[in-house]
């Protein structure tokens, strides 16, 4: 098939899904091409912090106004994805405690609005809060859930006009007398092949960026950077966590869903698909938790997982640490000699809007279109009302209590109870995105998230697809044992405790009553999978 | 949302293996109710102690704790699910129906001085159409009927009996203004074996206001039985009591629910009054010159009686007497649950839970069946033809005591 269209978006992420909203709303004609599902990378791999800019405020004031002046922004624009938990920044027995007092003066230059608090104000707030802790300052952090913005912003772009392509690998672009012409992508779930007529591409795919501009005979410089987080079991605080002292290893928690994760570390690896969470990595996080927060020691740890920093790449900086979180847009005309090719990356979740603006900006200067980016003003599609996220929000999609003399509460039958996702959210997501696919679900329902971690929905799942026709012959085991397989893979390195014995039922269930490790396939595989 | 302090905490020793929803004597008759797993340490998970639950559908929980039992990890469900009702209460307001039904001891008071006249009302079709219809109180079911002479009268006129072995007897309401028959077979029994019973000064135990989420009141309960308990318990007195969710009330309810650490001191010393009977008789104290009892009996365990974890000391008892013969029916929930099956919207779930008892009561010709427990005993007679007996009434027949005493009070009016 042959696609044409004014620029071509590479990569889902945040990053990219908002460039192509900011583009349709210009009136720029966009396709994205994304190779699995929407924020598979690392924008689905983060803390899904909405940064004050406190983090950042002493070393990297730059930084620091970009997070908190986008942080206001993203609060109306994408209501609905943040929950506003308001964060703190704490000092315990050790940290240096002049630090505090640059701290709140370099926020009051940026712009960070910033409240000491006393130890009994800080408990009431955070019951389990360490005791030893000296200073706390309350700051306006938030939780953001970056699957959801990320769709929000793919949704709303789609429905601008923007063209979608998920699951399609971009595996070649056309580059004639030092011009972008096109690109070769193809589609993975059809096995086809598609032409994409266009004259600019921007390469928006993080820790993949410099494979891409391979692509086109271009060059990213990037060092890449894993972070590995836990995820707890349930929110064992309600603000965001961090410690008032120069960044380092797991020093943030942030209140996510009915959990609570910690993280991050930061090792410089080479690949950006193949990497895993070490002992070390988990023991450091563990530990580091228990001190500012000392009963999460004894809590529940249900998954470790990573997601690649892509970083653009300093003179001289040994660690990732050292080189600046603040984003790059590479014009590879000027720096390579291919002309309509443009890179984005760096950057943090925080600032992927602003990312997008400056990103869409050259864009929309080299085409000569003198429309002014909107996205700061204009609500995403879903979060029209301002309202943000409630956890408790969720019981109301399980019943509707009518008021009235009888309280007929209407329960909806619920497919993964342990984060409350009913049949009717599965079939939504299901029928609209016309997906059998198990993670594109999980990612827009939750379904698989929670303590039992796909134990127990995995297979209600796989029979609502069976009663809809939507498991391919021969493929039900493959699709079971792949999905389990992957969050198996985020269990490993946190077989402890009760999420030992979790997994025990959960294999005993699987391994044992199903024997899915020993199952034959029947038939042929589908030939799609073949590399 | 806040979060609780307690780290060792049900939602995260929950392992999802789902036994207390398979044990769940209300999920297997409705859809009404989510499942003891569901609306506890999985909602648990999006709410925190004091928040709103959010969920009408505890409300359909009986309390029966089954599901505490079979927990293979320990967790406390029942308790997360009580506390649960009990915010959805505070949040939204108890209804005046259940005020009613949980205040029935003083209403009791009244009615037992009244009790002609107030059977006599509670049969009335005027007033159950009124109750069916302002109050959603379930008319076909049966209420419990009003004694003329309420138990603590019958103490101060006839029981003179005095020794040095004393016991304290916790009687509790129901006992008190329904069937005081029991109270006077339960100081018979004790005093064929040389005890006499003293009466610390006692009011209903709390439960039907806990169930119903008035905390405030049950707490109030609490401290006056406390004080009288607590000194019998300092007297160094075993305390019995013959319902057993009363006593489960008292032995584990006051410190879990009411914030009454002193409560725990009561542990050791309450007893079920089967349980200190049976332990008389292991120490080769009982009188067990029995005469033999013809009779065929089903025998239908309370939860409750369950939760206390003892054991079914009334069973071991009965076995002593000959000729008897009592069969265990094989029997969970009654659903009666105290106030629940009175309560309009939740009759029908009450009678498919009992659909199973009323299947094995069935199996049994006699006029009588057992159980430990009021409720139980009132559920057995809307279920059946047959009366409901506590294990005592068999035990006074063996000992030939039940001569002077008239046929015992009905556990509910007869229609």
């Amino acid at each position: 098939m042959e696609l044409k269209t004014e620029v071509l978006v590479i990569g889902g992420g945040v990053t990219g899904a908002g460039v192509a909203r900011d583009l349709v709303m210009r009136g720029i004609d966009t396709i994205l091409v994304e190779k699995g599902d929407l924020a598979a990378g690392a924008t689905g791999r983060c803390h899904g912090l909405l940064h004050s800019g406190g983090r950042y405020v002493i070393k990297d004031q730059e930084s620091a106004v970009e997070c908190i002046k986008e942080n206001v922004i993203l609060k109306r624009i994408a209501s609905r994805t943040i929950e506003d938990t308001g964060g703190l920044f704490v000092s315990l027995p050790g940290d240096d405690e002049s630090y505090a007092d640059r701290f709140l003066a370099a926020c009051d230059a940026a712009g960070i609005q910033t409240q000491v608090l006393s130890l009994s104000q800080a408990l009431r707030l955070e019951p389990n809060l360490s005791r030893e802790a000296k200073t706390v300052v309350k700051v306006p952090d938030g939780a953001v859930d970056p699957f959801a913005l990320t769709i929000d912003n793919a949704r709303d772009a789609a429905r601008r006009g923007c063209r979608i392509l998920r699951h399609t690998k971009l595996v070649g672009i056309d580059v004639e007398k030092g011009r972008v012409t096109g690109a070769e992508v193809h589609d993975r779930v059809t096995d086809e092949r598609h032409h994409i007529r266009t004259k600019r591409i921007i390469n928006a795919t993080g820790a993949w960026a410099g494979h891409v501009a391979g692509l086109a005979g271009a060059n990213v410089p990037l060092t890449l950077s894993k972070g590995s987080l836990l995820i707890f079991n349930r929110r064992i605080n309600n603000t965001v966590i961090n410690r008032l002292r120069p960044p380092g290893d797991g020093d943030i928690i942030v209140p996510n869903e009915p959990t609570s994760i910690i993280g991050t570390t930061s090792i410089t690896v080479s690949d950006p698909e193949n990497f895993t969470v070490t002992k070390k990595e988990v023991d450091l996080m563990m530990k580091e938790a228990g001190l500012v927060l000392p009963p999460s020691a004894e809590a529940r740890v249900i998954r470790a997982y990573a997601g690649i920093r892509p970083l653009v790449a300093a003179q001289d900086a040994d660690s990732g640490r050292d080189i600046s979180r603040s984003f790059s847009i590479l014009d590879h005309g000027k720096q390579d000699g291919v002309r309509g090719f443009y890179s984005i990356v760096g950057g943090k979740l925080t600032t992927y809007r602003l990312m997008a603006e400056k990103m869409v900006d050259v864009v929309a200067e080299e085409m000569g279109v003198h429309i002014p980016c909107s996205t700061a003003s204009e609500p995403l599609f879903g979060s029209e009302d301002g309202e943000h996220y409630r956890l408790e929000d969720r019981f109301t999609s399980i019943e509707t209590v009518e008021e009235g003399e009888e309280q007929e509460g209407k329960v909806e039958e619920i497919v993964c109870e342990c984060e409350l996702v009913t049949k009717d959210e599965v079939l939504k997501v299901i029928n609209e995105m016309k997906t059998s696919n198990l993670n594109d679900i999980r990612q827009r329902t939750r379904v698989g998230m929670g303590s039992c971690q796909g134990g127990f929905c995995t297979y209600r799942l796989l029979g609502i697809l069976h009663e809809l026709d939507m498991v391919p012959q021969y493929e039900a085991n493959e699709i079971l044992t792949s999905f389990m397989e992957e969050r198996w893979r985020g269990i490993r390195p946190v077989l402890w405790g009760d999420q030992l014995r979790e997994e025990q039922l959960v294999e005993g269930i699987y391994l044992g009553i199903f024997a899915l490790d020993k199952i034959q396939p029947l038939g042929k595989k589908a030939s799609k999978s073949k590399k | 949302m806040t979060v609780k302090t307690d780290i060792r905490y049900p939602t995260d020793q929950c392992i999802k293996c789902t036994i207390c929803v398979e044990h769940c004597p209300v999920v297997k008759v409705t859809e009404k109710f989510l499942g003891p797993k569901q609306v506890g340490p999985d909602f648990q998970r999006f709410r925190s102690e004091g928040d709103e639950p959010h969920d009408a559908s505890v409300e359909y929980c009986t309390g029966c704790r089954i599901c505490d039992i079979v927990c293979p990890s320990g967790v406390n469900i029942s308790e997360l699910n009580t506390r649960a009702k009990i915010a959805l209460r505070a949040a939204r307001g108890i209804p005046v129906r259940d005020r009613l039904l949980s205040h029935a001891y003083m209403f009791g008071d009244l009615a037992s001085f009244a009790a002609p006249a107030a059977n006599a009302f509670l049969k009335l079709r005027p007033f159950r159409w009124m109750s069916d219809k302002i109050l959603h109180l379930e008319k076909d079911v049966k209420y419990p009927s009003y004694s003329k002479q309420p138990f603590e009268k019958w103490i101060r006129e006839s029981y003179h009996f005095e020794s040095d072995k004393k016991v304290a007897y916790f009687f509790g309401c129901f006992t008190n203004n329904n069937d005081p028959s029991l109270g006077r077979a339960v100081v018979r029994v004790l005093e064929r074996n040389g005890y006499q019973a003293v009466f610390p000064k006692q009011d209903c135990c709390g439960l039907p206001l806990l169930g119903n989420g008035d905390v405030r009141g049950a707490r109030k309960l609490a401290k006056k039985n406390l004080e009288g308990l607590l000194r019998a318990a300092d007297d160094g007195l075993d305390i019995i009591y013959s319902s057993t969710s009363c006593g489960m009330m008292i032995r584990d309810d006051y410190e879990t629910y009411l914030d009454l650490p002193e409560a725990a001191a009561l542990f050791d010393r309450m007893k079920e009054v089967s349980e200190f009977l049976w332990g008389l008789y292991e120490a080769g104290e009982l009188d067990t010159d029995f005469e033999p009892v013809d009779l065929s009996i089903p025998y239908h365990v309370p939860c409750h009686l369950r939760s206390l974890g003892i054991g079914l000391p009334a069973l071991d008892l009965l076995g002593l007497i000959p000729e008897l013969h009592v069969e265990e029916l094989e029997t969970y929930c009654c659903g009666l649950a105290g106030t629940y099956g009175f309560k309009s919207e939740k009759y029908d779930i009450s009678l498919a839970i009992g659909r199973e008892l009323e299947r094995e009561l069935g199996r049994f010709d006699g006029p009588y069946a057992l159980s430990d427990c009021e409720a139980c005993r009132m559920q057995i007679e809307n279920l059946s033809s047959k009366k409901g007996l506590h294990p005592i009434f068999i035990l006074q027949r063996a000992y030939g005591l039940d001569a002077a005493e008239e046929e015992p009070d009905t556990a509910s009016e007869q229609r």
